[in-house]
């Protein structure tokens, strides 16, 4: 095989002259396209004839035998004459049904001489391959696919379209390689969606070798696992909140998915509840974490069932949802209380002071106190209020003389920014006056009576002890 | 009764010697202490701040129980207090005698401690609605009214009774004169008479 390899080459490289003769025509060079046929392949075979003498040369026939290959279009005859140092291609159409290397044969005759040229074309069904790069696929996620296509063939393979066949979604349906070199490869992606596990991928091959279209199929192995989704951290937060106050959930949503998400929306929902504005995230690379924080304001008492709900979506704009069950309890009990309230009349007019506490964990803001009696309003201005704080009020209003009650309302704005008014009614005392305590006479009388009781029996018990 | 007015007669024919009546006698004068300590904090209670409120509880359960420890406190220290004095008028009958006597002295302080307590209601009932600077001001009024110096009079006509019985115990529980146990229990409730006194006229 080693001296035909050789020999093929040596004529390649010195022209072999017209035997015998003096004209000086030669086979000065010849191409095969596509350089490696597939068995089937049809190929076309060009071989330049160059005369190098000093004198014109007649070719009366070119005749190519296949010794094996088959040689699809027929020889050449009467080409007339070639002058010294001109040239003709002659083109032959050939084909190879089996694998092997083929030595075919041209046989050009001129007047005086004929030359014989046998010329080197392998016939080779190496197909290529496809090997994935990426070698774990997670269910439910759009998976990006990293493969290699290889070309372990000598000749150069074109308009190479491979298309990616699994169940699920797979984007771009095709990819395109204008040229892979023989011996050499070419790197490739796709992006693959699917529900349920798969074990292989099968890629559909078009491409063309030479003018031969043609086409392969060729599988890849494939791990399979379920996706790890994205978590949501919550940190501990109190489980009793009065009313009106506000719980804070914060935490970290972290994407465990192995693709980026987009348009994460989170938030928190319930009965008798408020919350502020929703997470927005606009997208979210694989493995990053991002911290996020909602208030949320209960605003009647009783078991809170909060659902913490999320939806995201993917490169592909599929849509993701899942949701966490939360539960508070909020007593009957709001966040601010009045303390220490004296109410003093003094005339037509009422001093009211106290105390407004924010028995809550988070601050209220523009917190206003305001009194309301007899069609009159007076109002005192606290502002924020800490948790665990208290501030003092004192205000005046001008009553009517019978006032007998007074409503206190107090006015603020919780942690999420809903105005909250808050009311409570009391009955205004007149003041006691401070005066002697008044015995009945009838005690006085009984007193006396006693006293005379107590004087007789012990004058009686000392008239007896003398006795 | 008998022992209320004439004293020398029962304990003269009284020869069984039992703490039983004493403590009958002092349960129930110590049960209207409580109450008043009881009823007195309860009052004032909420004219304190509302800080204050658990304090007042505590207080309240230690003045219960203090009122009622009261009268029997004051039982065994008059008897150990007419028990030294008597000693030295030759006094010989025994400790334990000498205050199952005395014990029927207490019968006029529980009347008197039963009307003053009802008294004592009464000007409770009238500080309702006070505030806590009003019962400063309150406190000064009652010292000086004529209704304290009232209650103050009763109950020193009650000690008086008291004494009377205590005498006649003293003399026939140490088996001295009745002039001697005059003076053995003059001398204690004569400073307990003149105290209260003093209490009312330094005020007036």
């Amino acid at each position: 095989m080693k001296t035909v390899i050789l020999v093929a080459l040596l004529l390649l490289l010195f022209p072999i002259p017209v035997l015998g003769g003096e004209s000086g025509l030669v086979i000065s060079s010849y191409s095969v396209n596509p350089s490696t046929l597939f068995p089937g392949d049809t190929g076309k075979l060009v071989v330049t004839v160059t005369n190098t003498g000093t004198r014109s040369a007649e070719i009366r026939e070119a005749v190519l035998y296949g010794n094996g290959l088959k040689v699809l279009s027929p020889g050449y005859s009467k080409l007339g004459t070639l002058t010294s140092g001109g040239s003709v291609d002659l083109t032959f159409v050939i084909s190879g049904m089996k694998e092997g290397v083929y030595y075919p044969t041209l046989v050009v005759r001129g007047n005086d001489s004929t030359l014989q040229y046998p010329i080197l074309v392998t016939v080779d069904s190496t197909e290529p391959e496809v090997l994935l790069d990426t070698g774990i696929l997670y269910v439910n996620e759009v998976n990006r696919i990293n493969f290699t296509i290889i070309n372990p063939r000598s000749g150069d393979l074109t308009s190479i379209k491979v298309r990616p066949i699994v169940d699920g979604n797979v984007y771009p349906e095709y990819l395109y390689f204008d040229r892979i070199s023989g011996g050499s490869s070419a790197k490739g992606v796709f992006y693959l969606y699917t529900t349920k596990p798969v074990e292989t991928v099968q890629f559909s091959l078009q491409f063309n070798n030479g003018e031969n279209v043609r086409y392969t199929n060729t599988t890849a192995p494939i791990n399979s696992l379920p996706s790890r989704e994205i978590q949501i951290s919550l940190e501990k937060y109190p489980n009793e909140v009065l009313r009106y106050d506000t719980v804070v959930f914060s935490g970290n949503i972290t994407n465990l998915r192995q693709d980026t998400i987009y348009s994460l929306i989170m938030s928190i929902e319930g009965d008798g509840i408020v919350s502020s504005r929703d997470v927005v995230l606009p997208a979210l690379s694989s493995m990053d974490s991002v911290p996020f924080t909602i208030r949320v304001t209960p605003i009647s008492s009783g078991t809170k069932h909060l659902t913490l709900t999320y939806m995201y979506s993917d490169v592909l704009g599929k849509i993701y949802t899942g949701s966490t069950d939360l539960y508070i309890q909020v007593p009957d009990k709001d966040v601010l209380s009045l303390n220490g309230v004296e109410i003093k009349k003094d005339g037509i007019e009422l001093n009211i002071i106290g105390d407004v506490s924010n028995l809550g964990n988070y601050e209220v803001k523009g917190v206003t106190v305001s009194v309301l009696a007899s069609d009159s309003e007076e109002s005192y201005f606290i502002g924020a209020l800490a948790p665990s704080d208290f501030n003092s009020f004192d205000i005046n209003i001008p009553v009517k003389e019978n006032t007998s009650t007074i409503t206190i309302s107090i006015q603020f704005v919780t942690g999420v920014g809903q105005l909250i008014t808050i009311q409570q009614n009391l009955p205004v005392k007149e003041k006691p006056v401070l005066k002697e305590p008044e015995i009945p006479k009838k005690y006085y009388i009984l007193i006396g009576l006693i006293s005379v009781l107590v004087l007789v029996v012990v004058g009686y018990s000392w008239k007896r002890a003398m006795q | 009764m008998e022992v209320l007015y004439n004293p020398k007669k029962f304990f003269t024919k009284k020869e069984e010697v039992s703490y039983i009546p004493a403590l009958i006698i002092l349960t129930l004068n110590g049960i209207i202490s409580a109450f008043l300590a009881y009823y007195t904090i309860k009052t004032i209670t909420p004219m304190l701040p509302v800080e204050a409120h658990q304090f007042m509880a505590i207080g309240m359960a230690i003045g219960s129980v203090f009122g009622f420890l009261t009268p029997f406190i004051k039982w065994i220290v008059l008897g150990l207090i007419f028990y030294g004095l008597s000693s030295l008028f030759g006094g010989k009958g025994s400790f334990k005698k000498l205050i199952s006597f005395i014990g029927y002295g207490f019968i006029p302080l529980l009347i008197g401690d039963a009307i003053g307590g009802y008294i004592g209601i009464e000007v409770l009932s009238s500080m309702r609605g006070l505030t806590i600077e009003d019962l400063v001001k309150y406190r000064e009024i009652l010292e000086t009214s004529l209704a304290t110096q009232i209650s103050a009079i009763v109950s020193i006509l009650f000690l008086i009774w008291a004494a009377n019985i205590f005498i006649f115990a003293v003399a026939s529980s140490r088996n001295i004169k009745v002039k001697d146990a005059t003076i053995t229990v003059c001398i204690p409730i004569g400073l307990w008479v003149l105290y209260t006194l003093f209490k009312v006229v330094s005020v007036i």
